[in-house]
């Protein structure tokens, strides 16, 4: 192939905070816009050989870094923004399948209940994972204070549907039901966060260089992770039965 | 080559054609193509300016680009014309001439009074 090169141009190498700040949100830009892994890696190693070559700080070449961006108008995958609810959504069903075999097997009258502020936690926990996609970009671009401020004014609003609800049972659930569907909903979502393809099998690949590889204590931690809520609730519920 | 600094939109305008021109002499990579509109006296163009025109060259099928190792420096990623990028290199300076020869046309045109009451009176208040 016939090339041009200029390799005499000075090349320097400026590794500051603020380029490796820029190149941050750079790449968290690209993400949510559900680029690719490999496309997001192309566009960052193009942009770092142009600095080589120019000089400068990214922002100066390239402007902020949320602007250019979109500028580039990459081809997007739907799949990255739904895969975070698909993670998200499977915890918070997890964790409530945790509380429903806790309460059940730590029960002394054989039946559940069911507060309110028990379930507008659960319901708001479900609600803030299945809209995470459409959340996310608030909380991440603006400043710090908004994302952090509107957590603080929902769980200013839930203690106080707590306060005001007291202990009102909505409910009673029969223990050994409630056990085994919390049970049953622990194993699917363990089950499903082992063999779904997520957002992390999308990983930002530099061209001519291979996808790394997780190393073996990453894949055990990834599998406790996965199972410790069912293992949790399966050894609390052996030790109430055995005690 | 002096370097005059263009009017913006006649940049904005210009600038696609003139980076599918800088592709067609081989294959070539983001800043010497830039490097060769700053020498043509276009003025600096940045990365920020370019990089966005090659990804739409590149969707629209008129580049296609490869990585190639660096001599101990980072890999470049040099991009070359399709045969469909040169046809529409063709297309747009066959486009380009007849619209500068009527803009040429235009201005040279006498008879036209091209000043304004109010420009006529700048600076002599």
């Amino acid at each position: 192939m016939e090339t041009r090169d200029s390799r005499n141009i000075p090349r320097p190498n400026r590794t500051d905070r603020a380029a490796k700040r820029w190149f941050d949100d750079f790449v968290l830009e690209l993400r949510l816009q559900d680029v690719p892994g490999d496309v997001i890696g192309d566009a960052v190693a193009s942009a770092r050989e142009f600095l080589a070559d120019s000089g400068g700080t990214p922002g100066e070449v390239f402007g902020p870094a949320r602007a250019y961006a979109e500028s580039l108008d990459l081809p997007r995958s739907p799949q990255t923004r739904t895969g975070i609810a698909a993670l998200l959504v499977p915890t918070c069903l997890g964790l409530l399948g945790f509380s429903a075999v806790a309460a059940a097997v730590s029960s002394t009258d054989g039946s559940v209940q069911v507060t309110l502020p028990g379930l507008l936690i659960a319901l708001t926990g479900l609600a803030l994972a299945a809209c995470a996609p459409l959340l996310l970009g608030f909380f991440v671009r603006g400043p710090m204070w908004r994302g952090a401020g509107s957590m603080m004014i929902i769980f200013t609003l839930q203690v106080l549907i707590g306060v005001l609800a007291r202990d009102l049972v909505l409910f009673t659930l029969p223990a050994l039901p409630t056990a085994l569907t919390g049970g049953l909903i622990l194993l699917s979502t363990s089950l499903w966060g082992q063999f779904r393809k997520g957002v992390t099998d999308d990983p930002i690949v530099e061209p001519m260089k291979t996808a790394p590889h997780p190393s073996f204590g990453m894949t055990v931690l990834e599998v406790l992770g996965n199972w410790m809520l069912f293992l949790a609730a399966a050894a609390m519920g052996a030790w109430f039965l055995l005690r | 080559m002096q370097n005059i600094s263009w009017p913006s939109d006649w940049m904005r305008a210009t600038l696609s054609l003139c980076v599918l021109k800088a592709l067609d002499g081989g294959a070539t990579y983001g800043y010497a193509i830039a490097s060769d509109l700053e020498e043509q006296g276009f003025g600096t163009v940045k990365g920020g300016t370019l990089y966005p025109l090659l990804t739409r060259f590149e969707a629209a099928g008129w580049v296609t680009a490869s990585w190639q190792a660096g001599d101990g420096g980072p890999g470049r990623k040099y991009f070359s014309l399709t045969p469909a990028g040169q046809r529409e290199l063709q297309d747009q300076r066959q486009l380009w001439a007849r619209f500068s020869s009527t803009v040429g046309q235009f201005l040279d045109l006498q008879g036209r009074s091209t000043e304004t009451p109010d420009r006529s009176t700048r600076g002599n208040p």
